[in-house]
């Protein structure tokens, strides 16, 4: 019987859609095609796959059923292909002359920037340059662009995208637990009985990990799922109960619900005595009795009234996350970091886990979830923040300091003991004139800020030098760049990433670089080099860095110095603390008899062993509003996040052609009565303007949206919700408050 | 413009996946090949092209919230 070409087709994609109902996507290979282990180039969720290649070109992927995503991808994943060729693949370099960019060659290029650099540190020091760096870049390419300015240039002004969605998760932690990074894993999703998912559209933004999440609920008997969020989002729709609230007091509703645990009996009395100790503002000197007295203040009935909610709600919320005997896990992300308050938010969470006792068990933990592929390994594990060094060492410490001093074999004294400026400073800098030259590697600042326009302004001030590296052109930071330096791209590369659970896992370079793009990696040691820096860069490739970072980790409370280049081009894989060649790696962090770091013979099942006293902070934190709060003349919410299709600025994604035309446009969304008092419909387009700035949508009407909330992704690169937002940031993290800030709307 | 043909794993809530395989009889392109039973249906979209594919799994998403997640598996053209 012949089959045409159509039928073969549909009897392929029918198999393979069958094949995984039972489990992993099923490979489809072609004649010719060599498979190279790889991790998805998005989110931070990690998730393994094999590149398929042919003749040099990327043409197809396929999961990896053998790491944690079994095999399953996204809709981006699966067409990750289509980034690689995209039209506006940046191949050459560019710099700007007086009538525009001009194609220029790498090394016209590269000696116009290490000399505007050298010029600018003579004249003004080394803080009058800096790099501005990505949760996208691999770990060798940000361990080199920190080691070469924080050790090299000598100044601190390192900083990266990453300060504007996992600052919070970070100072949250490290306030709680004394060091960064959850002590979970995503195969707790596994063992939970109860979710509770706080300010994260799950479904959108880490759809593989609903995905495990669903697989749990069905498993499970009688498994929870408790969303806290202002919006209907789709993961409400698995949703036991959705607690919907006025956008800012979520804080409250966190202290409530601890109070609904104290009242009803629902504390570790054992866990708080044995690990646990209290604090306020910076200082562990509170007792268990303070904090029952602030949340006294914080009764379900109280808090409703402020928060627009239901009192049995919180109660009903507290009492599944505490029932006795039952798993609590708990998931956020941009929701509570995006805040003026994002610290105290994320510790907020913490509380309930700490007073329950339900951490450090499996399907127990409180996990945040990261929004890029290595914000975790590469910059905040990797220290490549203003205020870090490498591997938990602050700028600001002096045994620190010599630590990297040593490691970094530079004399001492060499490396400040000023922290640099996190993003939003480092770019008002820029504007007034203090910062002179920036390096921007890997993301789109001229985007994603907040308050945009401001700061793209500062890019394009008369005398600021900005230099970006990008493997697309034009995005809204090439546009204004004084060089462009054209980057290799995912498969073209060869690096770590490290995901949301600590794992790391190699990617291995599939295909060559097209046109003139190199590796980030070859391109920052080049500069080194030009700069007069060489010897911190005696690298051939990213493996030999790699084995220098094993050493910078190696003894630390990250080490995860058994990680060996052929481990890992092995596994699938790893999570630290794996501090020898034969050690497994590490599921749970700080529990007994599975990490190697707490000693065997602890008396207890866990030690939080990052806090001098082994002990971790439940902080005593008190409601607070958002930042800019509505009134008369800004009488609406606004908020941003993303959609299932489109990811961060849209550079990759809409150059998908399935996914162009799938929700790439932002649309106002408006809650049916906010658009019949606007006299607006479906399709109409209204002005939404803050008090920094105005952009112009097309609406959406949909009962999803909360009565007096305005909705818009982040991902269009033409209509920009940060013209709207606000450059407001938490005082602890220094992370902006993108998710809050108050409008009017006209019908425009 | 070259049409599009489809592997795709439908996921819905717990228990909907029946009803909702009644409502995707109606949909044009979409012929379903089978299902777990429960939450997870097998199917295959053809489509005019990629765009016009990815519009439809996209309306599916949006329109009914039984639907959680479309996951791709295989895309041929």
């Amino acid at each position: 019987m012949a089959l045409s070409r159509r039928d073969f087709l549909k009897s392929t994609a029918a198999a393979s859609a069958l094949s995984a109902l039972s489990g992993p996507v099923a490979a489809v290979a072609g004649d010719g095609v060599t498979w190279t282990k790889s991790v998805c180039r998005y989110c931070g969720t990690g998730c393994g796959l094999y590149v398929g290649a042919r003749g040099g070109k990327v043409v197809a992927v396929q999961g990896d059923k053998d790491d944690h995503n079994a095999g399953y991808l996204c809709v981006k994943g699966y067409l990750l292909p289509q980034i690689m060729s995209a039209p506006d693949r940046h191949l050459h370099p560019l710099v700007r002359k007086s009538d525009g960019f001009q194609r220029a060659s790498w090394d016209e290029a590269m000696g116009l920037v290490a000399a505007k650099f050298q010029e600018a540190i003579q004249k003004f020091g080394p803080d009058a340059v800096g790099f501005y760096g990505s949760g996208q870049a691999l770990t060798e390419e940000t361990y080199v662009a920190n080691k070469l300015f924080k050790a090299g240039i000598r100044t601190n002004n390192v900083e990266g995208n990453p300060r504007l969605c996992m600052a919070s998760a970070t100072a949250g932690y490290v306030g709680t637990y004394g060091k960064d990074e959850p002590m979970g894993c995503y195969e707790d999703i596994d063992h939970a009985d109860v979710f509770l998912l706080v300010g994260s559209n799950t479904a959108e933004a880490h759809p593989v990990l609903f995905h495990r999440i669903l697989r749990r609920k069905e498993s499970g008997k009688n498994v929870k799922v408790i969303v806290l969020d202002p919006r209907r989002t789709p993961t409400c729709r698995i949703a036991d109960l959705h607690l919907s609230f006025v956008p800012g007091t979520d804080l409250a509703i966190l202290n409530a619900m601890a109070n609904v645990l104290f009242a009803d009996g629902l504390v570790d009395e054992a866990f708080l005595k044995d690990h646990v100790a209290f604090g306020e503002g910076t200082e562990v000197n509170k007792a268990r009795a303070d904090y029952e007295r602030l949340l006294a203040d914080y009764t379900p009935q109280k808090v409703a009234a402020l928060a627009g909610c239901s009192a049995e709600d919180i109660t009903r919320a507290a009492r599944w996350f505490g029932e006795k005997g039952r798993s609590a896990m708990s998931m956020w992300t941009m929701g509570l970091n995006q805040r003026s308050r994002g610290v105290w938010a994320n510790q907020l969470v913490h509380n309930l886990h700490l007073v329950s006792g339900k951490i450090g068990l499996p399907g127990s933990t409180p996990l945040s979830l990261t929004g890029q592929p290595n914000a975790c390994g590469g910059v905040r594990d990797g220290g490549a923040l203003s205020h870090l060094l490498p591997y938990g060492r602050l700028v600001a410490n002096e045994k620190h300091r010599a630590e990297m001093e040593r490691l970094w074999k530079v004399a001492p004294g060499t490396l400040s003991a000023k922290p640099g400026l996190p993003a939003i400073d480092l770019f008002r800098a820029l504007e007034d004139g203090k910062l002179k030259c920036l390096y921007v590697m890997c993301t789109n600042p001229g985007q994603s800020l907040p308050n945009v326009e401001r700061y793209r302004r500062a890019m394009r001030r008369e005398g600021a030098f900005v230099v970006v590296s990008e493997a697309f052109h034009p995005t809204r930071t090439s546009e204004l760049a004084d060089v462009v330096l054209p980057a290799a791209l995912w498969a073209e590369k060869e690096g770590v990433y490290g995901c949301t659970e600590r794992r790391y896992q190699l990617l291995e370079r599939a295909v060559p670089p097209q046109g003139e793009a190199r590796p980030d990696f070859d391109v920052l040691c080049d500069l080194a080099r030009r700069l007069g820096h060489g010897d911190l860069v005696p690298f051939q490739s990213p493996a030999d860095a790699w084995e220098e970072i094993l050493g910078v980790a190696r003894g630390t409370a990250y080490d995860f110095s058994g990680m060996t280049r052929e481990r890992l081009r092995q596994a699938h894989g790893l999570l630290w603390p794996m501090p020898s060649a034969d050690h497994p790696g590490t599921k749970r962090r700080y529990v007994r008899g599975e990490d190697p770091l707490v000693p065997a013979d602890h008396p207890q099942r866990v030690k939080f062993y990052g806090r001098p006293d082994g002990r971790a902070v439940v902080w005593l934190r008190p409601q607070k509003p958002p930042e800019e709060v509505v009134d008369g003349a800004y009488p609406m919410w606004f908020t941003t996040g993303r959609v299932l299709e489109h990811w961060h600025t849209g550079t990759m994604t809409r150059n998908c052609k399935e996914l162009q035309h799938a929700s790439y446009e932002a649309l106002a969304e408006l809650h049916p009565q906010d658009a019949a008092r606007l006299e607006v419909k479906d399709g109409d387009r209204v002005r939404v303007s803050s008090r920094r700035g105005a952009e112009t949508f097309r609406v959406k009407v949909t009962d999803a949206a909360r009565l007096g909330l305005v909705f818009v992704h982040m991902h269009d690169a033409e209509h920009l919700c940060n013209r709207v937002t606000v450059d407001a940031v938490d005082p602890v993290s220094r992370q902006p408050e993108f998710k809050i800030c108050a409008v009017k709307v006209e019908k425009a | 413009m070259s049409p599009v043909v489809a592997g795709v794993v439908i996921e819905t809530v717990p228990g909907a996946a029946p009803a909702v395989a009644g409502a995707l009889l109606r949909v044009p392109g979409l012929t379903l090949q089978g299902g777990d039973g429960s939450c997870r249906l097998a199917a295959v979209i053809e489509a005019g092209d990629g765009t016009a594919l990815e519009e439809l799994t996209e309306r599916l998403l949006r329109e009914d919230e039984r639907i959680l997640g479309i996951f791709p598996t295989f895309v041929g053209t």
